[in-house]
């Protein structure tokens, strides 16, 4: 800009800067950055209006201190890629995978900016950037392993074979062993008269390797008057697929999860990540249908809020000592589903229990799907100040109510040598329900 | 000694002009009350600032004042109180406002009221050769360009005269009283402790003056507070604060200034002619002579961490060179080219 | 010309590769702070104690590059926008509180601190920091001074001038000094004053000795709401002349409520033409009585209704509303400028008629949000940059503003300073002979033109004795022993 300047004059005055800069927006005459058709839209681009107020609240950032590791800077690289002015790189590759997807930005964001949905799309943006070999592992586990049961299966058989030879990081990280034999029931009973049927997600991961809470589930749906029915086509609700930017994939299984689940009327989910991801079926499919189904999804825990529980009379322990039990919130659980309340509520009503808080608990673990083995650094700092931060608290029990979580904080107290234990939050009901069966 | 006394602002700008041409040194003189304050240096004409005493904007509703440098602390402390308010700085009456200003002496209730230099807001100051040149604004925040005032706030009379002010004020609190009690500096902190936003808290050797403002209701339970720590020896009302200077019979008053912390240490070479407020680290200390043990109380205050300029007779700012020294000397440059403006007086002789 | 790539070697070996920046994609990211322009920068280091900023400035130097300091990035004029070759240098790094001292009421802080980290680390010790920007929770200690930011509580606390005690800052010949003392006084002239709010142009933070101020015993936050603008202004101004001066007292129009409330869920009523958030604190009994008083002058000037927050969990949430508004205003348009100038509390109703008409005659839509304890407005214009000319309509109608406040006796800016965006304006306000001094202020600390230049002072703003001032640098480099340099 240049010319005669002030009241009167052409340009107003403080239009005119120095050379090399420019008030901020799209450049007249550049074509966008991105590649087919799932990319950040312009539409959430542009409600952000670069605040800053998200950044405290960013576990990377906080850890960083760097604008490339916040929210602030994540969507300005996508701004300046939709813009045309910077292409989808390895930098960019880069900045967009030290994203945990924990959305703690999305809470604390003035403008709402849907920074989860964002990111999503970003990441299929930059999932052909990966080195092969990781594409290929992404692929094998997401796009083949995790929709099907028998390979998952499979991966659980061999796993004590295959141990010594998996990365130490992915050895710290994964339980001893997963269940091979038997299955859940199909259909579950209550005791007494049925108040209605609810369906259960078994899940991928945590049927085969944490099945101790979908049992737990089942019994405590049915203490509590429900027909508890586990549908048998379901295979894998698609989250992971849908973090790491294959929503082709993430929207088969979406489709398939749909079909699965047909004719039930209450869909309930136990494990955080993915009752998040269900209830935003209508976002990647778009249909009425998937709409439809996302307003039938409940988590768990808000679900027995929801409809009420059956106090237990018994308490954790035998002879009823108190137990100290410090409560995880699940990222997907608290941002994406506004979770909070519903579980301490209920586990408040269990005899000799006394729930506390965890310091900085909002914080992700550091989980965060495949994070841990993707950015071990910095899943790794983060696991440990989540482990040391639990034993802070004195707590003998931490409940977790999503896979991903327990997996990490498992590990994460493993390594730091403290002995609590990590269990769904629906395990420790179920101990209190059994409790009251002993004399 | 050569005598300027402008009129106006016109006036000052025409004398300094004239003064930097014919490198006349020139001291600025207000209501003379804050002389000793600075090094010893030789002038050939003192500049009166008396006669610019105008009234140029007062609106209490805004709690900001608009004067001429020459206006007395008392005829403006007198029109602020009709309008419920005063200017926080607790200066002889006689003494002008630029001169309070230049001088930035502190109130002894600065733990309530805060430094002179936070209630400047505007300055509109005549250089060592004759600009003329306004810094700040009329408003109560303000970041607009650079802070000169803050520079000229405090140096006393060596980067330009003062010839204006706006001034930030404050209501006159509603209810006053002093509660005095027996015992030292520990009797003074544990009353900061019970009372903890007092007007001041000022001990003595022996005594310790507890000032209360604001609120009756405040005040009242604040009072009982205090009672709470030890028994009162006397309350008055309507006793001027501080009712008793005890330095001030002394030749030579020294200000400390160092971390409250530090006090004790300081106070220990101090002699028994003292004031000290308590959550602050300002002391008054009265001595009989300028060497010796101002010296010693000098080397101490430095050790604190702190300085111990005069304020009233003999012995000057002390030896103490101001941190980036060059700095220093370079703003002498450009506000005072020809080095007319009481060269010497500020720290490190400049 | 500057040699970037040596530059670059250079503060890899001084700093730590890792604490080097210079990938394309991440120099863009650090192009703006929070304002409306963007500029672009050469590299990005964080340094981590004193040592790396003096290496940062002497290689900066040394190669030809200018240094702009940044924070958390939060200012919201532009002063840390880079501009041409610039060194970013970023102290977010340097985020340590060093040490807090109650006896002596001060703490020090590295200038990475977070304010609001600040004040939740000094809570358990029956402290606070009370200047308490919107942004607090993101920005940072060091930024805070070189702005000298206000906040809600400065109304009845003061800037943040009044809260810091001392500053050590690295200089632009890469000499470290000490301004200001821990204690009440220091030796010299007010540099320490002279520094807050010099926007990054005298030298760079590199430690912060801040004074603590003590926990109001009590608080009480009132919420109350206006059928009028007029009523709610002449409700601010008769607090004030009752004598109670409020530790905060905050205004909103309907546009902003609304978009805060849609975020916060405070229960803001969206149906007034505006609100005030007052809120006065001390002992139990003063706050009894200043809330009364706030109360009858709100009666006098036909409030609609009052609201006291029943405990710290309401509070917070009226707050949050307030503090979360610059973000909210995206709700409304995805671009928004905004404006700073502080005029008189008594012409606060008759501005803002004024600055809603000029937003109507623009077409544009303006929304408010201000501490009108002090007079310190923030008229926001929501726009979307995409749409063509809007840009200009928007510059236009800000000039407009602007012309409008300081006719009205008021000041640029009341705390987020001038940076790039408001240089234009500054000789609305001060005369050449004024902007001639203080383009030799700032010489006398950087004749060089090395501290992120471009910013605060109008490009024509000269100093008449830059040769002389550069002489004397010359002659000091030449004499070799840096005076004050720590090691």
């Amino acid at each position: 800009m240049s010319g005669p300047r002030g009241a009167g004059g052409d340009l107003p005055l403080g239009a005119e800067m120095p050379e090399g800069v420019r008030f901020v927006g799209p450049v007249p005459g550049l074509v966008s950055g991105w590649k087919g058709r799932d990319f950040p839209a312009d539409e959430d681009l542009n409600m952000c209006v670069a605040c800053g107020l998200c950044l405290p609240h960013c576990p990377t950032y906080r850890l960083t201190g760097e604008e490339p590791a916040s929210p602030r800077g994540r969507i300005a690289a996508m701004r300046l890629v939709g813009e045309g002015r910077a292409g989808v790189d390895e930098t960019f590759a880069h900045f967009m995978d030290l994203c945990l997807t924990c959305r703690a930005c999305e809470d604390v964001c003035p403008s709402h900016v849907p920074y989860g949905r964002m990111m999503e799309r970003a990441r299929v943006q930059t999932e052909p950037l990966h080195s092969r070999r990781t594409r290929l592992l992404l692929w094998l586990g997401l796009d083949v392993a995790l929709p099907r049961k028998e390979l998952l299966w499979l991966a659980a058989a061999f796993q004590p074979l295959a141990t010594p030879f998996l990365p130490r990081r992915v050895r710290a990280l994964v339980p001893e062993r997963g269940e091979l034999l038997a299955r859940l029931p199909g259909t579950t009973e209550p005791q007494g008269e049925a108040r209605g049927t609810v369906a259960v997600l078994s899940g991928c991961v945590q049927d085969r390797w944490y099945r101790s809470a979908n049992r737990a589930t089942i019994r405590v749906l049915a203490r509590n008057g429900w027909r508890v029915v586990v549908p048998p086509k379901q295979a894998c609700c698609g989250a992971l697929a849908a973090h790491y930017g294959r929503l082709d994939t993430a929207r088969e299984q979406a489709e398939q999860t749909i079909r699965a689940f047909q004719g039930h009327d209450r869909i309930v989910v136990n494990g955080a990540g993915c009752g998040a991801h269900m209830k935003e079926y209508g976002d990647l499919l778009g249909t009425d249908e998937a709409r439809a189904f996302s307003a039938k999804v409940r988590d768990l825990m808000e679900f027995l809020h929801e409809e009420g529980v059956d106090p237990p009379s018994g308490g954790l322990g035998s002879d009823f000592t108190t137990t100290r039990v410090a409560y995880h919130d699940a990222c997907h659980a608290l941002r994406a589903q506004g979770i909070r309340e519903q579980p301490r509520a209920i586990l408040r009503w269990i005899p000799g229990l006394e729930l506390v808080d965890i310091p900085n608990g909002d914080r992700c673990c550091g989980a965060a799907g495949l994070y841990n083995v993707l950015q071990p650094e910095m899943s790794g700092e983060l696991m440990r100040q989540k482990a040391e931060a639990i034993a802070s608290t004195g707590a003998t029990i931490v409940a977790s109510a999503n896979p991903g979580c327990t997996m990490q904080i498992s590990a994460g107290l493993r390594a730091i040598g403290k002995d609590v234990e990590v269990l769904h939050p629906v395990e420790i009901l179920d101990r209190a329900y059994r409790a009251e069966a002993r004399p | 000694m050569d005598l300027i006394h402008p009129h106006g602002k016109a006036d000052v700008v025409e004398a300094l002009v004239e003064a930097t041409e014919l490198r006349r040194r020139v001291l600025v003189v207000g209501g003379r009350r804050h002389m000793d304050k600075g090094n010893p240096c030789e002038v050939d004409a003192e500049l009166w600032t008396t006669m610019l005493d105008g009234l140029v904007y007062y609106e209490p509703a805004e709690m900001v004042a608009v004067v001429e440098a020459g206006m007395r602390v008392s005829d403006l402390q007198r029109m602020l109180a009709e309008g419920g308010q005063e200017w926080p700085v607790d200066a002889p009456d006689d003494a002008t406002v630029g001169g309070v200003i230049a001088a930035a002496t502190s109130s002894p209730r600065r733990l309530s009221v805060g430094a002179v230099r936070d209630t400047v807001l505007e300055l509109e100051f005549v250089t060592g050769d004759g600009r003329f040149l306004r810094s700040g604004a009329r408003t109560v925040k303000n970041v607009s360009g650079y802070n000169m005032h803050r520079l000229l706030t405090g140096s006393l009379g060596t980067l330009g005269v003062i010839v204006q002010v706006a001034m930030k004020l404050r209501p006159l609190p509603a209810a006053r009283r002093t509660v005095w009690f027996a015992g030292g500096l520990d009797r003074a902190r544990a009353l900061l402790d019970a009372v903890p936003t007092p007007a001041a808290v000022l001990a003595g050797p022996d005594v310790v003056e507890l000032r209360l403002e604001g609120w009756p209701e405040q005040v009242e339970t604040e009072a009982r507070r205090a009672a709470e720590v030890a028994d009162p020896v006397d309350v008055s009302e309507d006793a001027p604060f501080p009712s008793q200077l005890p330095w001030e019979d002394h030749p030579v008053v020294a200000e400390v200034a160092v971390p409250p912390s530090k006090l004790p240490d300081v106070l220990a070479v101090a002699g028994d002619a003292w004031g000290a407020l308590a959550g602050v680290g300002l002391a008054w200390v009265g001595l009989d002579s300028p060497d010796g043990p101002l010296d010693v109380l000098r080397a101490r205050a430095r050790a604190a961490g702190g300085i111990a300029p005069v304020v009233k007779g003999p012995g000057g700012l002390g030896a103490d060179a101001p941190p980036a020294r060059e700095i220093h000397r370079r703003l002498k440059a450009i506000f005072d080219p020809a080095g007319v403006l009481a060269p010497g007086r500020s720290w490190g002789g400049i | 010309m500057a040699d970037v790539e040596a530059a670059r070697r250079a503060l890899e070996e001084a700093l730590g590769p890792a604490e080097v920046l210079s990938e394309p994609l991440a120099l863009l990211l650090y192009a703006r702070d929070s304002s409306m322009v963007e500029g672009g920068c050469a590299l990005v280091a964080f340094p981590r104690k004193v040592e790396d900023i003096v290496a940062c400035v002497r290689i900066a130097a040394e190669h030809g590059l200018s240094v702009v300091p940044r924070g958390s990035g939060t200012g919201l004029a532009g002063a840390a926008t880079p501009v041409g070759e610039a060194l970013v240098v970023v102290t977010t790094k340097m985020n340590r509180i060093l040490e807090i001292r109650p006896e002596d009421r001060l703490a020090w802080v590295e200038p990475g601190v977070l304010n609001l980290d600040l004040a939740d680390a000094l809570t358990p010790h029956g402290f606070t920091y009370a200047p308490d920007p919107s942004s607090q929770a993101t920005c940072s200690i060091g930024g805070n001074v070189t702005t000298n930011a206000g906040g809600p509580h400065c109304l009845a606390y003061g800037v943040t001038s009044n809260h810091v005690l001392a500053v050590d800052v690295v200089l632009p010949d890469g000499t470290v000094e000490r301004l200001g003392a821990e204690g009440p006084e220091a030796a010299g002239y007010d540099l320490r004053g002279l520094m807050v709010g010099s926007e990054g142009t005298l030298g760079i933070v590199a430690a912060v000795c801040v004074r603590l101020t003590p926990l109001p015993q009590a608080v009480r936050t009132m919420l109350l709401d206006f059928e009028t603008a007029e009523d709610c202004a002449a409700t601010v101004s008769a607090i004030i002349a009752s004598g109670v001066v409020p530790a905060a007292v905050e205004m909103m129009d309907q546009g902003i409520v609304i978009a805060a409330e849609n975020f916060a869920h405070a229960g803001y009523p969206t149906d007034a033409a505006a609100i005030l958030i007052v809120e006065v604190d001390g002992n139990n009994a003063t706050v009894q009585a200043q809330a009364a008083v706030v109360e009858a002058s709100a009666r006098a000037n036909r409030v609609r209704s009052v609201r006291v927050a029943a405990d710290e969990a309401e509070r917070a949430l009226l707050w949050k509303g307030r503090k979360s508004a610059f973000g909210a205003v995206a709700q409304i348009a995805p671009h928004y400028h905004l404006h700073d100038c502080t005029v008189p509390r008594t012409k606060l109703a008759e501005v803002l008629s004024g600055i809603y008409a000029i937003a109507k005659r623009h077409d544009l839509t303006v929304t408010n949000v201000f501490h009108a304890g002090d007079g310190n407005l923030h008229p926001l214009l929501s726009f979307d940059r995409r749409a063509p000319g809007t840009l200009e309509r928007v510059l236009k109608a800000s000039e407009e503003i602007v012309r409008l406040c300081v006719d009205a006796g008021g000041a640029l800016s009341g705390e987020h300073g001038i940076g790039l965006e408001k240089r234009a304006f500054m000789s609305l306000v001060y005369s050449e002979e004024d902007l001639a001094a203080q383009a030799c202020v700032r010489a006398v600390f950087d004749p060089a033109g090395l501290l992120n230049p471009h910013k605060v002072l109008p490009e024509d703003a000269r100093c008449a004795e830059l040769a002389m001032l550069q002489g004397m640098d010359a002659a000091k480099a030449a004499a070799d022993m840096p005076e004050g340099s720590w090691i």
